[in-house]
């Protein structure tokens, strides 16, 4: 199985440094394990939580400094920055203004550390996800000017539910011109060198109607051989489910049994701890379509022989 | 998703699709395609975009995602085998049985983040001890990245998406119909044990909550009956151990039949995990408990001797005028202390008291009091901490103990500061800080010990000892628990021929309490060593007996009784 990414320092570091550079923050400092940006505002506004405060800005036309993002990638580095930070800021404190009276009390700038789960990368996720849903591209340079053959490209997340939760990443192509379909698509073309090119460009003849009939075909496709592959863990799930929803009557059956006064609060309980259990436990596949793509692919390099 | 071969399954789960909303913010996109408004990075943007996702991926059902996103700390290994257990075996509803200090909020916090990570919880309860829940919020939030909100007022239930309230709230109205109303995923309950009665307002609530998932944590699952465990159960999984009546009939007979036993053992062992002490894995640094023998000077003496005289009049008289013998309780447990919390008291009862010659008496004996001009205790402390050294938690059960002790250490140029109940969460926090840092000496009252960690500390002098055992395995539990690495040394003041020293006897010696393990307290506590009574019954027996011997005597029966309790109760434990 592939590794997961980002379970790294060096990974996550090499993630925030591509995602500020391409947002265009300038990087202020560069060290090992650390990193300085400064943040243009569009992404400080969705890389911290303060809405009262840009509402502010913006209503009011300030132009306040740009935020400065300080991230540490291990804790060593967090604790050297910090180190750091708070020596220069008493220094600076101490040779400016002697005579000013909140010298003494100024707070220094720290550091924060970089973890997955943290909330940080999670909003820097959340932006990189939103801003990377779609894109329409043909590889960059000297193939410039030489036809292509538009593909449809569909990432998605494919989560087996039951009362744990599995989840695979697919990707799919589709040839627009010929209805071909490719497995692993975005493995085969993740590593050319895109640019972004204009629709014509890359899909020549075809709008969005094709685009969409393109989808509703990779949906079929999907759903095919989802139905087509042996389903053992719905299987079991569907049994455990089954024998719990006995044991959960026999429970309310005796408890009527008993006495009948209450039988109306029961009968609603035991309704509604079946739904509950239902919904915990009844088996179903969830599919999330995460990311389309419309590639234009130069005759030679399209991975036609993978099917 | 690879599909082996095409076979004709009779069932294959619903389909659902999501995110296909597409289509309209892709003409958006293509429009400004058309502007020319496009930059050369998307591409950048795009493939992280894909490895984010992929980066959160649920994978499959074996790995724990959770281990990745702890921050600060490491969870032992008998917790990371907890949390899989309960989200593999258990499928998401288990009781969390742990020996008190093996970390069953860190099990339960591993088993919250790992359900949210595969986004099959977004919405959680988790109800607490009122005094536990600025506590549980904190460690979720720092230690898991849960961003976790305590209750403050009937909004917050919807407001937020992980709420930590107590129980005792959520039981009242308005609260009670605002929660049932929620659709919760996870339903999280500490101090389970508060669930054994089903007629009860709190079981009734619990139950009806609507959840998903459910871990309810108790060091005790059961402490009297089996239909205890019944009832837990129930929440979990009703009908799982069959009818309730059924099952109280058949477990219920005296004679246990052991393939019953073994089937039931089987059976709960799918709901339940139990980690002990006992087991290994989760073995602490040893304790070494040590009694300081003490010598009352003269005077001491003589106070106490005459407090003795007097307690024992006081006795007969309320006795037969069946008046309350707590303040005597109070009194003895003081002297044995210090003159100086004793004083307090003699001087509440000499306000309260209308008889002229019980007056008198007291009089006399606060004269007595006033005229000691050692404390020996107090001055064994102050040589004590020198030649320990290092960090050290003093405990007293007595406010005037503590401020005299701080005021004595103080004035010999020990750092020190005062630990109680009282204050509040942030000052009791200071304190800590202040002790962790700083500080050489933390006074505490036994009212503050409950919900403070101090594993950064390894000496502990037990200025008096609390009369109940189980209040002193919470002392103990303050600094003798996970994350202890060091060796602990627990020092027990005894002065000789009087009431503490017989205890120390009984508690260190016969019962020898400070080896024990918690677990079996916790259930010797329930049954012979009744909260209240055996102060009382302490007392009685000190001022009914002739003779110190006779005392002694007593004492010794009891432990007896006790070790007699202990050992039964460890046999049938095999049940857990």
């Amino acid at each position: 199985m592939k590794q997961i990414p980002l379970r790294t320092a060096a990974e996550r570091l090499q993630f925030c440094d591509d995602y500020f550079s391409s947002v265009d923050a300038r990087i202020l400092m560069a060290k090992e394990d650390y990193r300085e940006y400064q943040l243009p505002r569009e992404i400080d506004k969705e890389l911290t939580d303060r809405p009262y405060y840009w509402l502010w800005v913006d209503q009011t036309g300030q132009k306040p400094d740009p935020t400065i993002l300080r991230l540490a990638f291990s804790p060593d580095a967090l604790e050297r920055e910090n180190q750091r930070l708070h020596r220069e800021t008493l220094e600076r404190a101490n040779s400016s203004s002697e005579s000013h009276p909140s010298a003494p009390y100024f707070r220094p700038p720290v550091a924060e550390l970089v973890s997955l789960g943290g909330f940080r990368l999670e909003r820097i996720m959340d932006s990189v996800m939103a801003r990377g849903r779609f894109i329409c591209v043909r590889p960059k340079d000297g193939l410039r000017g030489r036809p292509v053959i538009p593909w449809l490209l569909m990432n998605a997340v494919v989560s087996y539910v039951c009362d744990l939760t599995e989840q695979n990443f697919i990707s799919l192509g589709l040839c627009l011109t010929n209805d071909q379909i490719v497995n692993d698509f975005w493995q085969a073309i993740e590593r050319i060198p895109m640019g972004v090119a204009r629709w014509e460009e890359v899909v020549g003849p075809y709008d969005e109607d094709a685009v969409e009939a393109g989808l509703s075909r990779l949906r079929d496709y999907v759903g095919t051989k989802l139905r087509a592959s042996p389903q053992t863990w719905a299987k079991e799930a569907e049994l455990r489910l089954e024998e719990e929803l006995a044991q959960l009557d026999l429970y309310y059956g005796s408890l009527v049994a008993e006495d009948g006064s209450d039988s109306d609060v029961l009968t609603v309980e035991h309704q509604q701890k079946r739904a509950e259990l239902k919904q915990r436990a009844a088996p179903r596949i969830d599919i999330e379509v995460v990311q389309v793509a419309l590639v234009g692919l130069v005759e030679v390099t399209a991975p036609s022989s993978r099917q | 998703m690879e599909p082996q071969a095409i076979q004709s399954t009779s069932k294959t789960p619903a389909i659902q699709w999501h995110g296909l909303d597409f289509l309209s913010a892709l003409s958006a996109y293509k429009e400004n395609l058309h502007f020319g408004n496009y930059r050369s990075q998307e591409w950048t943007l795009f493939r992280l975009a894909c490895l984010a996702r992929q980066a959160k991926l649920a994978n499959n059902f074996h790995e724990l995602l959770v281990l990745h996103h702890v921050q600060g700390f490491q969870p032992l290994p008998h917790q990371v085998e907890t949390a899989r257990q309960v989200l593999q075996r258990m499928r998401g509803r288990a009781i969390l049985a742990d020996e008190v200090g093996l970390g069953k909020t860190i099990e339960a916090g591993l088993i919250l983040k790992e359900y949210m990570l595969r986004q099959m919880v977004r919405k959680a309860l988790i109800l607490v001890p009122a005094s536990l829940v600025l506590q549980w919020t904190r460690e979720l939030n720092q230690k898991f990245n849960i961003s976790c909100f305590a209750q403050r007022n009937h909004w917050s239930w919807s407001e937020y998406d992980i709420v930590v309230a107590s129980l005792d709230t959520a039981k009242r109205l308005p609260h009670k119909d605002i929660i049932m109303a929620q659709p919760w995923d996870m339903l999280i309950v500490d101090e389970a044990h508060k669930l054994k009665n089903p007629k009860t307002k709190n079981w009734q609530t619990v139950n009806q909550i609507p959840n998903k998932f459910m871990i309810l944590l108790t060091a005790t699952p059961l402490q009297n009956s089996l239909k205890e465990l019944h009832t837990l159960v129930t929440l979990l999984k009703p009908g799982y151990l069959g009818d309730p009546t059924v099952f109280a009939k058949e477990h219920a007979r005296p004679e246990k039949n052991t393939s019953d036993m073994a089937q039931l053992r089987e059976q709960v062992s799918r709901v339940m995990i139990r980690n002990r002490r006992i087991d290994g894995e989760t073995n602490l640094p040893p304790r070494k408990v040590r009694s300081v023998s003490l010598t009352l000077g003269a005077k001491e003496r003589e106070l106490y001797d005459a407090v003795h005289r007097f307690l024992k009049d006081q006795y007969r008289e309320r006795k037969s005028q069946r008046a309350s013998l707590l303040p005597l309780i109070t009194l003895q447990r003081e002297i044995c202390s210090s003159p100086y919390a004793a004083m307090m008291t003699l001087e509440k009862m000499l306000k309260r008291s209308r008889s002229g010659r019980t007056q008198a008496t007291i009089r006399d004996l606060l004269a007595l009091a006033e005229s000691i001009p050692t404390y020996t205790k107090v001055e064994r402390v102050l040589k004590l901490i020198p030649e320990i050294g290092d960090k050290c938690v003093v405990f007293t059960e007595y406010r005037a103990t503590q401020d005299f002790l701080l005021f004595m250490l103080r004035r010999q140029g020990i750092s020190a500061v005062p630990f109680r109940g009282g204050f509040g969460r942030g000052k009791k926090d200071w304190m800590k800080d202040l002790f962790s840092r700083k500080v050489q000496v933390l006074v505490a009252t036994e009212s503050g010990g409950e919900g403070i960690n101090l594993q950064f500390c390894h000496h502990m002098i037990n200025f008096d000892l609390p009369w109940n055992p189980m209040r002193l395995e919470q002392r103990i539990g303050r600094i003798h628990r996970l994350g202890q690495n060091h060796e602990v040394h627990i020092l027990n003041f005894a002065t000789e021929d009087t009431i503490e020293a017989h205890i120390v006897h009984l508690l260190q010696e016969k019962i020898r309490l400070f080896e024990m393990v918690i677990g079996n307290l916790d259930s010797i506590v329930g049954e012979s060593v009744g909260n209240g009574d055996f102060e009382k019954q302490i007392l009685e027996w000190s001022l009914t007996s002739e003779t110190p011997e006779e005392f002694g005597e007593k004492l010794s029966t009891y432990g007896d009784q006790v070790l007699c309790a202990v050992q039964s109760r460890t046999e049938s434990e095999s049940l857990e």
